[in-house]
Formats: structure tokens, C-alpha cells, sequence
């Protein structure tokens, strides 16, 4: 397994492989038991990740989730509080330089100098780095009939978003991070820009890593996913493959239970006398007998695994009331 | 980096300038009127031989002051340029980042935030420090006859002459840039700024300064009266009685007669040295001059690198 040699890898700390393409495993990112607090809230605890080289990788999760918290210590912005990220074999925050060259971001609400012109940010992209593609950047933003002199502030949300997307691009990133690009956006501008996202990630060699509490859009865009929920990750591979995994299974209620018992259930809801099991399959598909199957879209299993998540907290903040300390810690931090 | 730094501070250097040009205007038009006169009024002569000193001195002296002196007074309110620079130029300069959020956007790209924060910091300061220095050089000539006539130790000279006034300024901006990241916002940062500078700048003038080194005190007769320099920096003067007290005007009128108050001073004073009164006075020579200018520049340099350095471990370590 390509794991776990890249586990034996990340105890190596004097290993370091930064000039080969996230050396021989392919892996664009890589974080180990990665936790990051503040003060005494815990943003994100215990991740443990891989994103293989080239994957269009949604990173999904309720609001409060640790998702920017995740980007941020990927992009070196943050320093992880415990465990450790590795960006094509390098640790962001302490090698800044080497990860910087390489990677792209764009922030939450996509920030850029309000005061600046559309061709001052180029400038800014051109001067602060050392790969910089002038020409391809210009070309996209005249095709979207973006005004280069116009400035930063006076164009709409969804001109600015993709601004900043074209300073990310011209980079010639090797991998692409944004958090939450398309939230503040109306649908039409939501649209172009995952196609913008997509048509770079088609034409480039780049992974892309982008967040989003808007599960809808991300199926055109995206080919892999992580799941992340109460700040830790709950799910996370190709979705082709997920949604070939799982299944749901709908039938009487009476025969709920023993259907469960021998499967591994992640969510099972009831309508009337009937029941719905979302099911992740260990084999071939085992239909029970007078049960309806079908394959369960993206949005049903992140929403079953982001639910079941919550229950996983209520399980473990009941056997931790026996420690009141510990329960009362728990529940803020549930509470965030 | 040069650029960007340029592009974003630009307005700034702008307004620094300008108003700086102005400045320079005034003091080279009203500069050229007071040498004009200093010369004219003879007070020029005064100064140069004060042994054969000109039965109108006095009187010339104080028609000099008198013309220019309100100018002269409003010279100290200068001390508080590098104060409104800094909450200008420094305040916002990582505040108004970590307001915006652009931080994000610009500490991802090719350029480590340390190098981002060095750059910005460097030129800012840099750019700060030529204005000031301007200024000063330009202030040091205007004030020229007044430093003949007072000397540069007192506090009003000492702050804007030499290098103490670069001091200030690489202190104010320390000040404010580390106030604006601690409190990630430009406005408190302008508040604190103004807060902290002038909370370690009044008091190191009024109780550290006096103290770089002991002061000298001298006891004089009251009647050939004391024999300072006029450059020396007179920090306090009084009387002591016969046994070294320190005593105020009214015990030497009650030692004598309360009713000699009206009359002829110097029967008083003679009076007062016959019951064994001395005057007193505290104060540094003009000699030492150089090195109060070279403590108080290291003083507030220290502060400043000290201030930068948290800067720097914020920006670096708590910030994101």
C-alpha cells in the first residue's frame, strides 16, 4: 500500500523530498493526526489525510467544521498545534518558500486590494513571484470582459472571485487551494467560475483542493472528496467510487433491524412504515429480499456522514459525562 | 516587494511630502527674517563677548525674543510628527491587512510573510526617517540663533535637534505597527499608538532625562550670583540655609525684614547672605551634551528593536 510507505516516510523527519513532485507516492498533501486549537477550542483535531497528485478534491463539511483551519495550515498560514502537514513533501510553515512557489490560494471571500486596478494586482502577482504567467491570467480576464484598468472595488463579487482565481492560476501552481470560492457568489457566477476551475485543472498538471458548504455544485467540478464534520475527517476518496460503495436500501420497517444487523449502516431515517438505510457495501450489492436499491447521490452520503458524525459526538459526550470536566469541554467545543 | 510597498503607500508619501514642502517653506521664509534680524538687532554681538557686555544687551536680547518668540514657542509641537506619522503610515500597515483579510492573499504568495514584513518595515521606516531628518535639518538651521542664545539642552532644543528626533520616529512607527498587529484593527492601533508613544515620551523628558547622569549642584553667594553657561541645562535652582536645607524665597524675607520685600532687591540679598542663605543650583553641563543626545537615541532605539522583534514573533507565530 502507497500509505504506508508514506507513513514510514512522515516519521522520517530528516527525509526531506521537496524538489521531486511530491516524490515517488504522488501525494500532493499529506497531514498526520493534524490538530490545530485555539485556545481552548479545538478547530481540528486528529486528521489524518492524503490527496493524491492531479485529484480535483472537494473538501466538504458544515460551517465551523475546521475546513479553513485545514486550508490554512496546508497553505502554511497556520501552524499546527499537533501531528503535521506535508505539502509535496515539505512542512508549510517551516518551509514557507518551497510551498509558497507552488501553491496557489485563494481566501475566504476572495481578498484582494480594494483600492487596487485589476492590471495592479497582476503587477502584484508578477513581482511577488518567481513563476508567473502573465499572459494566459490577462487572456482569461478579458475573455470574461473584466476591465484590467478598472479598479479591484468597483467590479462585482463574482469579477473579484475571479481575479483572484486568475492570481492564483498565473502562479502555474502545482496545487490550487480555495476556500469557499463560490459561497458569496450568485448562481450564474457560481457556474462560471467552476467552469473557469475546471477548464484550468483540465488544460494544467494541478490538484486542486477547494472547500465548500454547498455540496450541489461540487460533483461537476470535483472527482474526490473529504468529508470534514465536528473537526474531524469522517470520509474520504474518489466519488465515483464512494457512490459505487454505498447504497440505499429501502424497505418494511419490521425487517429494519435485521437488515442492519448484518451490514454497516451509516444512516438509517424512517418514513411511515418504512425505512431507509444508507449502507456501505462490503462486496457485491446484497439486496435483501422485497427491498428497493439504488444508488445514493453525492449529497445524500456527505449529509448521512456529516449526520451520523453529530451522533458519533452525542455518543461520546454521554459516556464522557461521567467525567464532568472533560463532557463540559466537549459540548462547547460541539457547540462551536 | 519594493513595488507593491510603493503602490500601497504612496497617498501616504504623498501627504508626508507635501506636507513636509510646506513646512520647509515657512521655516526658510520666517528663518530668513529672524537671521536678518538676529544680525541687525546686534544680538549676534551680545553673545560673541560677554565680557564686555553692552549695556543694551538686555534690552536687545529682549526685543529679539520678543519678535520671534512665539514662533519659537510654537516649535515643540513638532515633537508630535513622528506621533501622527505613525499613526498614519504605521498603524494600519499590518492592521488594515488583517482587517481586510488581504493578509491571506498576499502572505500566499511567491514571498514568505517574514521577508513581506521585513521589506514593508524597512522602507516605511526608511522613508520616515528622511522626512523627519528633513525636517530636522531644516528646523536645526531656523532655531540657530535661538540655540545661541539658550543653548541645546533644554528640553525644548535637546528633542528636535541631533539624533533623538530619528529616534522618536523609528519609535512611534514601532510602536504603532506592533499596536496594530496585536490589535488587528487600525483605529484602536491609532489610539494605542498615541496612548503608549506619549506615555514613555513625557516621562523619560521630565524624570529619566535629568538623570542619564548625576546632575552637578552648586552652592553660589547670593550676591555675585551663580556663573553658569548659557548652554548649560538648568534643571533646578533655589536656596539653602546656613545648615544645607533646601528653603524657599519667603524664609529668607522672614530671616530679614518682611517689609525689605518692596524695596531694593539687593539689600534683601545681602541681608540673606549675612544670615548664611546660599543659592543652589542643579544642572548638566553643556560638555555632556552629546552624551544625553547618545543615551536617548540608544534608549529609544532599544525600545524600537524591542517592539519590531514582538512585531515580528506575532506576525510569524500568531497571526494567520
Amino acid at each position: 500500500m502507497t500509505d504506508m510507505t508514506d507513513m514510514t516516510d512522515m516519521t522520517d523527519m530528516t527525509d526531506r523530498r521537496t524538489n521531486t513532485r511530491g516524490g515517488a507516492t504522488g501525494v500532493a498533501i499529506e497531514t498526520s493526526s493534524l490538530g490545530r486549537r485555539y485556545g481552548r477550542t479545538w478547530a481540528l483535531r486528529d486528521c489524518t489525510l492524503t490527496l493524491p497528485l492531479g485529484k480535483v478534491a472537494a473538501l466538504v463539511g458544515p460551517n465551523g467544521a475546521g475546513k479553513t483551519t485545514l486550508l490554512h495550515l496546508i497553505v502554511g498560514l497556520q501552524e499546527p498545534t499537533v501531528g503535521s502537514v506535508s505539502v509535496f513533501g515539505a512542512a508549510p510553515q517551516r518551509e514557507p518558500q518551497t510551498v509558497l512557489a507552488r501553491v496557489g490560494f485563494v481566501a475566504q471571500d476572495h481578498p484582494l486590494y480594494k483600492g487596487f486596478s485589476v492590471e495592479d494586482m497582476l503587477t502584484l502577482g508578477r513581482k511577488l513571484n518567481a513563476r508567473w504567467e502573465d499572459t494566459a491570467g490577462r487572456a482569461h480576464l478579458r475573455r470574461l470582459g473584466i476591465p484590467l484598468d478598472r479598479k479591484v472595488g468597483k467590479l462585482s463579487g463574482g469579477q473579484q472571485a475571479q481575479v483572484a482565481l486568475a492570481l492564483a492560476l498565473a502562479k502555474r501552481p502545482d496545487l490550487l487551494v480555495l476556500d469557499e470560492p463560490v459561497a458569496s457568489l450568485d448562481p450564474l457566477a457560481r457556474r462560471e467560475f467552476l467552469r473557469a476551475l475546471g477548464d484550468a485543472a483540465a488544460t494544467r498538471e494541478v490538484t486542486v483542493l477547494l472547500s465548500s458548504h454547498i455540496i450541489g455544485d461540487l460533483e461537476q467540478a470535483c472527482g474526490y472528496i473529504i468529508i470534514l464534520s465536528a473537526s474531524r475527517v469522517q470520509l474520504t476518496g474518489d466519488i465515483e467510487a464512494i457512490r459505487g460503495e454505498h447504497r440505499l436500501l429501502a424497505g418494511p420497517r419490521a425487517e429494519a433491524e435485521q437488515v442492519a444487523a448484518t451490514r454497516d449502516v451509516i444512516e438509517s431515517a424512517f418514513e411511515g412504515t418504512t425505512t431507509r438505510l444508507l449502507v456501505r457495501l462490503a462486496g457485491p450489492v446484497d439486496a435483501p429480499a422485497g427491498w428497493q436499491v439504488r444508488e445514493p447521490s453525492l449529497e445524500e452520503i456527505v449529509l448521512a456522514y456529516l449526520g451520523r458524525s453529530e451522533l458519533g459526538d452525542a455518543r461520546a459526550t454521554e459516556t464522557a459525562l461521567a467525567r464532568p470536566g472533560l463532557a463540559e469541554w466537549r459540548s462547547r467545543e460541539v457547540a462551536r | 516587494m519594493i513595488w507593491l510597498t510603493w503602490r500601497q503607500h504612496r497617498g501616504e508619501a504623498l501627504v508626508i511630502g507635501t506636507t513636509l514642502a510646506a513646512l520647509a517653506i515657512l521655516l526658510i521664509v520666517t528663518g530668513r527674517e529672524i537671521y536678518n534680524s538676529y544680525t541687525q538687532l546686534g544680538v549676534a554681538a551680545c553673545l560673541a563677548n560677554t565680557s564686555t557686555l553692552n549695556p543694551n544687551c538686555g534690552t536687545v536680547i529682549n526685543t529679539f525674543v520678543d519678535q520671534f518668540g512665539f514662533l519659537h514657542a510654537a516649535v515643540p509641537w513638532l515633537n508630535l510628527v513622528p506621533l501622527l506619522v505613525a499613526m498614519l503610515v504605521g498603524a494600519p500597515l499590518v492592521a488594515r491587512e488583517l482587517e481586510g483579510g488581504t493578509h491571506r492573499m498576499v502572505w500566499t504568495q511567491g514571498v514568505t510573510r517574514l521577508r513581506w514584513l521585513a521589506v514593508k518595515l524597512a522602507l516605511v521606516i526608511a522613508g520616515c526617517l528622511l522626512a523627519e531628518g528633513v525636517m530636522i535639518a531644516v528646523l536645526t538651521w531656523w532655531g540657530g540663533p535661538f540655540t545661541r542664545l539658550s543653548g541645546s539642552f533644554s528640553t525644548d532644543a535637546f528633542d528636535l535637534e541631533g539624533t533623538v528626533p530619528l529616534a522618536y520616529m523609528a519609535f512611534a512607527l514601532a510602536v504603532a505597527v506592533a499596536s496594530g498587529t496585536l490589535l488587528r484593527r487600525a483605529l484602536p492601533a491609532m489610539a494605542l499608538t498615541m496612548a503608549l508613544f506619549m506615555g514613555v515620551r513625557l516621562p523619560v523628558d521630565t524624570w529619566i532625562r535629568p538623570h542619564y547622569q548625576a546632575p552637578i549642584t552648586r552652592n553660589f553667594d547670593l550676591v555675585s550670583g551663580e556663573s553658569l553657561d548659557r548652554q548649560d541645562w538648568v534643571i533646578d535652582s533655589g536656596f539653602i540655609d546656613s545648615q544645607g536645607r533646601s528653603v524657599d524665597f519667603t524664609a529668607l524675607i522672614n530671616a530679614c525684614d518682611p517689609n525689605l520685600l518692596g524695596e531694593d532687591k539687593l539689600t534683601l540679598i545681602q541681608c540673606a547672605q549675612g544670615h548664611g542663605f546660599q543659592g543652589r543650583v542643579v544642572y548638566q553641563p553643556a560638555n555632556r551634551l552629546a552624551t544625553f543626545q547618545a543615551i536617548e537615541t540608544a534608549l529609544y532605539m532599544a525600545m524600537t528593536a524591542g517592539l519590531l522583534g514582538l512585531t515580528v514573533f506575532w506576525v510569524r507565530r500568531r497571526v494567520s
